[in-house]
């Protein structure tokens, strides 16, 4: 069976944002929560259960994976989470997919758009 | 965070989340670093949203750890992160929680009596504290019937701490130098006799400032009410109540402009506010119907030592605290004592909030009531959790089966809980029926708590009654749902039920019941205790068959003399009336919270001796007929007349504090506009502020030397005191039809209407006592009776092998009575700590009050007992081969 990252979509936020973070580098649970919650700049707030439940989720649908080894210096009693290649498409399809509905939405939205922040 | 790790194990079985380090560790980072940049707050803020995650996700976890069982053959797939299994699954969700629900229905319906059991603990568990609640929502947490009524502050005067009126240049100051205030309204009460439109009538008004209507945001539905001009010219205008406008005029517009004779002097109506307007509506003393300019009455008041019955409520800016309000107003006051040190010494400035000023005085009775409410819903829970123990142990086998088969943890645990459910919601429903009964009936026990008149069922008492049906689902469902998590452990060979861990969960749900119930038991046992001993303390009066009633004759039309020969003439008939023993009048009537100070001093005093004590006008007759008694000299007599010497009466307490030690009889004293006047006898001290309150020392003079117009009147009667209404207003109706008969009552409503606080918590402190030692009796017998047969076996062994029945027997008893001893011991340690609490609600003996705490263990002890021993009878009638033969 092929995998098909496009029946994933729609993400759910909180699901986007830890693969998000997730492919720049593997990072363990505490980690993740302080990037989503800074990369978001959203209130986008994660709580530490609601994190792993998700996680362990993403786990078994094979979209991230905890890592082996642990590099030199890093805390060991932490275990790290990577994207897996199947994650690594979903992010891209659901990156995708938004561009796709933000040029829609500017090409039907009009006007001096305030782009950054608030 | 030992907290949390707890709740980690919470999460169901193959959660990963359970029991989960990593997540621990999270948290545990999450908190450090809150710790270092937020501080305190942040860390609060941190475990707030730490727990709220755990709320969202715990539930989320159980839900899917059920669909995954319930899922089975042919398994339960995800289909993809963060949704929450399919519509099929939900589906199956659904049809399985209503077949268990209809299951348990059916279940419950097979064994009537536990259901009927059940359903009577919790409905009178939930009931009595919905009914509770909703009185505390009625008294305490209903907002004044004014907007914003949470600004409003109700002001009085205080004089070396104690009440007293204000003064109206105070007032002013009061008014003019806050910064906290928007305005400050004053207001005194006035007696109004209303001739015109109808046969007279005594109505209650006041005289007030002009911004009190807009103080207190209420806007007249007719007319306007004063301006300030017409109050600084005292032009006699009026402001009329609904209720007096749709009573005495039919809601007549026409009102408007009409002409009232008040006291025989004419008014002008300008304006009738509207049905929802009750002022002062219990947050100060009196009550009114009918306003008028202050300006009318205060041109006397030039002093600023006059205090003449002067109150005042304000309102506080938006944004401004109480407390604020309250340190301004003390600073403007402790500025007036140091600028008029003659008239100011020691006056003081006494703000409360207006609501707390209403209820302050019965809120510690009503929370004690809540509390005492609160423990016997947790003797109820464990009442309930032991039936349903009971039950699941005797499904003991058919779980364990189950279990062996493959049954998932929800499956194995949804008969407990459903059944747990369906009897919360039960007994809630019920409850809540009850509670409406409750307070219907119960309204006569609540007698003059403000605000009881109107009990609501509203939004707030429902959700109350939600939240605590739920609290029981939990309470009582998660006991038996735990000790059907334990019978997953493999065994099947334990599976006749009765396993060491039921026993002991049993015995620990009858050893907490009896600790709660020791709690209320005692803490009901001092209430009572405590009303008991005010109900023994001699009020100084004999109020039974006692009627009073209020008489005001008008100052336009009486004069001194006028007064005199009224009185004399209606003393005279009423006197005459056959039943009536005696009758006289009192110018302030005792027990309702209210007396006319002044200063007084003995004879040869300085000023730094004066005593300030109640001071009274009576009649000849006043003493006998409040049954009063006289402790030496003489009552008054006609003789003291307006041209005899003046001569006054002085109470024990009094006599005792100005002459210590001495006779108080010929003693001379000034004070209260008397020069010399001659002490000739000395009455029994009566407890004037209510039996339970402090009260004052009381000085009476002879109402033929200073002539009231208005009194109370006194008849002390054979039998029925309200019979004699009638006769009495022919009387009053002859002697002058324009003065009114007002204020019937009988003495002894007046005098019990003080101790409504002690009497509610005594008599439903009792009640819920009894509930709850009958509830810890019926733990005892369950636990026992169960004992006992479990133990068939071990019970006929020893009695085959010659164990003499009683010994058998007593074994039993012994065994219940360990029991209860085990929950008496930590439950007396809590009463005794909780105790301390009540010390307010307690008058006259300890909290810690040795009798209480020894006899009532004691009872609940033989109560004990007693159930131990139903039980330990059948086990003295086990026959050895029956016994022996049944397994």
């Amino acid at each position: 069976m092929s995998f098909e990252a496009e029946s994933w979509l729609p993400l759910q936020p909180r699901v986007f944002w830890i693969l998000l973070v997730l492919a720049e580098s593997p990072l363990h649970g505490y980690a993740i929560l302080k990037e989503t919650r800074e990369r978001s700049e959203t209130d986008l707030k994660l709580g530490p259960t609601t994190l792993y439940r998700t996680l362990y989720r993403l786990v078994d649908d094979g979209l991230v994976e905890p890592v082996d080894g642990v590099e030199p210096g890093e805390d060991e009693r932490r275990l790290y989470y990577r994207l897996t290649r199947q994650g690594r498409a979903v992010v891209r399809a659901e990156l995708a997919r938004l561009e796709r509905v933000v040029r829609a939405g500017r090409s039907l939205v009009k006007g001096p758009a305030k782009q950054e922040g608030r | 965070m030992k907290a949390y790790r707890l709740v980690l194990c919470l999460y169901p079985r193959g959660s990963r989340l359970r029991g989960s380090l990593e997540v621990e560790r999270a948290v545990e980072s999450l908190i450090v670093e809150a710790k270092s940049t937020g501080g305190r707050g942040g860390v609060s803020r941190a475990w707030l949203s730490v727990w709220l995650d755990v709320l969202r996700t715990l539930p989320a976890e159980w839900v899917a750890a059920a669909v995954r069982r319930i899922g089975g053959i042919e398994g339960f797939e995800a289909r993809g992160a963060g949704h929450g299994g399919s519509r099929k699954e939900r589906m199956t969700m659904t049809v399985w929680v209503t077949g268990e629900l209809v299951h348990a229905i059916r279940r419950l319906r097979r064994s009537p009596g536990f259901a009927a059991a059940a359903l009577l603990t919790l409905s009178l568990g939930i009931g009595s504290a919905s009914a509770v609640f909703s009185v505390v929502n009625a008294v305490l947490l209903r907002p004044l019937p004014y907007p914003e009524s949470e600004r409003l502050v109700a002001l009085a005067g205080t004089r070396s701490e104690s009440d007293i009126s204000m003064s109206l240049l105070d007032l002013g100051d009061y008014r003019e130098r806050n910064h906290t205030f928007e305005s400050i309204a004053g207001f005194v009460s006035q007696i109004f006799t209303l001739t015109e439109g109808g046969p007279a009538e005594r109505v209650r008004g006041q005289a007030v400032t002009p911004d009190l209507f807009e103080t207190l945001r209420f806007e007249p539905v007719l007319g306007r009410t004063f301006t300030a001009e017409e109050d600084r010219g005292g032009a006699r205008v009026a402001v009329i109540g609904h209720a007096l406008w749709q009573r005495r005029y039919g809601g007549d517009a026409a009102i408007l402009g009409r002409t009232l004779r008040l006291n025989s002097e004419p008014y002008t109506v300008i304006g009738v506010m509207p049905a929802g307007f009750d002022f002062p509506g219990g947050i100060v003393y009196g009550a009114a119907e009918v306003w008028v300019p202050i300006g009318l009455v205060s041109s006397g008041w030039t002093q600023r030592g006059d205090h003449p019955g002067l109150y005042a409520i304000g309102r506080l800016r938006a944004g401004a605290s109480f407390d604020a309000g309250r340190d301004d107003l003390g600073s403007i006051a402790r500025d007036l004592e140091r600028e008029y040190p003659g008239s100011n010494e020691k006056i003081g400035v006494r703000p409360r909030e207006a609501l707390d000023s209403l209820v302050g005085w019965v809120r510690p009775a009503l929370l004690t009531m809540l509390a005492g409410v609160a423990l016997l819903l947790l003797i109820v829970c464990a009442n309930v959790a032991n039936l349903l123990i009971v039950r699941t142990t005797a499904r003991g086998e058919e779980t364990t089966i189950r279990a062996a088969l493959g049954a998932s943890t929800a499956r194995l645990l949804a008969p407990a809980l459903s059944e747990s459910i369906l009897l919360s919601i039960a007994g809630g429903a019920l409850g809540l029926g009850l509670a409406v009964w409750l307070i219907r009936s119960g309204a006569v026990l609540l007698g003059p708590i403000p605000r009881v008149d109107q009990i609501p069922l509203d939004g707030r008492v429902i959700a109350f009654t939600g939240a605590i049906t739920l609290l029981v689902v939990l309470l009582s469902g998660a006991l038996p749902a735990l000790q059907t998590g334990l019978r997953r452990a493999p065994a099947l060979q334990r599976s006749r039920g009765g396993t060491r861990s039921t026993a002991r969960i049993r015995s620990a749900m009858v050893v907490a019941q009896v600790g709660l119930s020791i709690v209320v038991l005692i803490g009901a046992g001092l209430v009572v205790k405590s009303f008991s001993r005010l109900l023994s303390i001699d009020p100084g009066v004999r109020p039974e068959g006692v009627l009073t009633f209020a008489v005001r004759l008008p100052e336009a039309e009486y004069d001194a003399d006028r007064v005199r020969l009224f009185y004399d003439a209606m003393f005279e008939r009423i006197q005459a009336l056959p039943g009536v023993q005696a009758a006289g009048a009192i110018s302030v009537l005792p027990f309702t919270g209210s007396g006319s100070q002044s200063g007084i001093v003995a004879m040869g005093g300085t000023r730094e001796d004066e005593r300030r004590t109640d001071v009274n006008v009576v009649t000849p007759d006043y003493f006998s007929a409040m049954g009063v008694r006289l402790v030496a000299g003489r009552a008054f007599t006609p003789e003291d007349g307006a041209s005899a010497r003046p001569v006054v009466i002085v109470d024990e307490t009094l006599a005792e504090s100005l002459w210590p030690g001495q006779a108080a009889l010929g003693r001379r004293i000034d004070g209260w506009g008397l020069h010399e006047a001659e002490v000739v006898g000395v009455v029994r001290h009566v407890r004037n502020y209510g039996v339970a309150a402090d009260s004052r020392e009381e000085l009476y003079m002879p109402h033929a030397q200073r002539p009231f117009n208005a009194m109370r009147v006194i008849v002390r009667t054979a039998g029925e005191p309200l019979d004699h209404v009638a006769s009495i207003r022919a009387i009053m109706n002859d002697l002058d039809p324009a003065v009114p008969l007002d204020a019937t009552a009988r003495m002894a409503d007046i005098v019990a209407g003080t101790l409504a606080a002690p009497r509610l918590t005594a008599v439903l402190g009792s009640g819920f006592a009894g509930f709850a030692m009958l509830l810890a009796a019926v733990g005892i017998y369950g636990v026992m009776a169960y004992g006992v047969t479990q133990r068939r076996r071990e019970i006929g062994t020893r009695v085959a092998l010659g164990a003499p029945a009683r010994r058998v027997g007593a074994l039993v008893v012994l065994d219940g009575l360990r029991l209860t001893a085990a929950g008496a011991v930590p439950g007396l340690v809590v009463a005794f700590a909780a105790a301390r609490l009540l010390e307010s609600q307690i008058h006259g003996i300890s909290p810690t009050d040795p009798a209480t705490f020894i006899l009532l263990p004691l009872l609940l002890l033989g109560v004990a007992a007693i159930a131990a021993w139903l039980p330990a009878r059948r086990a003295m009638r086990v026959s050895p081969m029956e016994a022996l033969k049944s397994d």
